[in-house]
């Protein structure tokens, strides 16, 4: 592997997991993020699910680019999430029963999430397969991370704040993560997140 | 033309592909969901009234009472040959969003054993509170019945019934409160009676 590379490599994973992380930068997919995260098995398990949905989707998107007619690419795309999340749901209704019980809802709601169509419509159909594999793993790892975080931190402030563990614990640790990133941000003198946008 | 042909390719792609999916898993699927069912019946049912084997009973029962054109399972609760009541399975048809399906067990005395929710697609944080990981209201109906209960209280408390609603969401208790109901009155009025019948026209067990 040449140096550019790797640079590349470096650069986009910095970028999924911190300067555009798609949770704390571009706030996207907020509905299953604050819903799902009272735990650190839930979080890992719908960041799993959408990580992998976001690879498959992008994945196919990037393939059938030059196939997708501009008037149908978003319903082609949407096919293809709706698609991956039922295949998804199906396996984990299957083989990790308590798992799909305890997501209930959020995992077909992956469906909505807008950070994979977004990927899909700003990334994946104008770039090559591996380039929008990558895209998703590192958008993907950077909702996860996220994900897992809020969801570790509300399990551990639950055991002596209940409040943690209620809706308003999760807009409440969301809000400090967020202040807390702009914060590094602001004071290591990277641009603030406010001029950062999803489609640039 | 082309885009609508795009369209349709993709369609049948990933009709294919869930169809296969959905061959390959429907038996994990299934065993999973009879050890939940096993799990929430021995919750309910307690282990005095039941053989050990209490669960080769079931069988199949159609009857409008029970919220489903289908055949649903019915679990006679037998001990050593006495008829214990069952646990019945009903599906509440006015939920929130679609339907939810109850293990409703009762004893010989028309007294309700319990009641536990096997699925439903209610609101997260709001109706799935039904559920009984999430609150003890499910608990409500211990010991309930139709004696101890009059009918008006068998709806929720802004009804003027003796159930709690949760915060943001009445419709779903409420429908839960009235297939309980329903189903307890039937059990009651005639149901016994007819799953006696069809249990004991089965004739004996291996």
């Amino acid at each position: 592997m040449n140096e550019g590379i790797q640079q590349r490599v470096a650069s986009s994973w910095r970028e999924g997991l911190w300067d555009r992380n798609p949770a704390l930068v571009m706030l996207l997919g907020l509905c299953p993020l604050l819903a799902v995260s009272n735990s650190v098995l839930n979080g890992v398990a719908l960041a799993a699910a959408t990580l992998f949905t976001l690879c498959v989707s992008n994945t196919i998107v990037a393939a059938l680019r030059h196939h997708m007619a501009s008037s149908v690419r978003i319903p082609m795309a949407v096919l293809v999430i709706a698609g991956t999340v039922t295949v998804i749901e199906q396996l984990m209704a299957a083989y990790t029963p308590s798992v799909h019980q305890s997501l209930g809802i959020f995992l077909p709601l992956i469906v909505t999430n807008c950070l994979i169509l977004g990927r899909a419509e700003v990334y994946a159909r104008k770039h090559r397969v591996h380039e929008a594999f990558m895209d998703a793993l590192v958008m993907g790892a950077g909702f996860g991370m996220v994900l897992i975080a809020l969801g570790a931190i509300r399990e551990l402030l639950g055991q002596v704040l209940l409040i943690a563990l209620l809706p308003p614990g999760a807009f409440i640790t969301l809000g400090l993560i967020l202040a807390g990133k702009n914060a590094i941000t602001l004071n290591t003198g990277s641009k603030p997140n406010r001029h950062t946008r999803p489609d640039d | 033309m082309k885009a609508g042909l795009q369209l349709t390719v993709l369609a049948l792609v990933a009709v294919i592909t869930i169809g296969v999916v959905s061959a390959f898993t429907k038996e994990a699927i299934e065993a999973g969901q009879q050890r939940m069912l096993a799990h929430r019946l021995a919750d309910v049912v307690p282990p005095a009234l039941r053989d050990e084997d209490w669960l080769e009973n079931r069988f199949q029962f159609q009857h409008p009472a029970l919220g489903s054109e289908k055949a649903l399972d019915i679990f006679p609760v037998i001990h050593v040959g006495r008829w214990n009541g069952a646990a019945i399975t009903a599906v509440v048809p006015d939920g929130y969003a679609g339907h939810i399906r109850l293990l409703i067990a009762i004893a010989a005395d028309n007294r309700l054993l319990g009641v536990r929710v096997l699925d439903h697609r209610e609101t997260p944080g709001l109706g799935d509170d039904i559920e009984r990981r999430k609150s003890d209201w499910i608990t409500t109906f211990n010991n309930q019945s139709l004696n101890a209960m009059a009918k008006p209280l068998w709806t929720v408390k802004k009804d003027g019934g003796a159930f709690d609603q949760f915060t943001g969401a009445t419709i779903t208790p409420r429908a839960v409160v009235r297939t309980v109901y329903r189903v307890l009155d039937w059990y009651a009025q005639e149901g016994q009676t007819l799953l006696r019948r069809e249990f004991e026209g089965q004739g004996p067990r291996q």
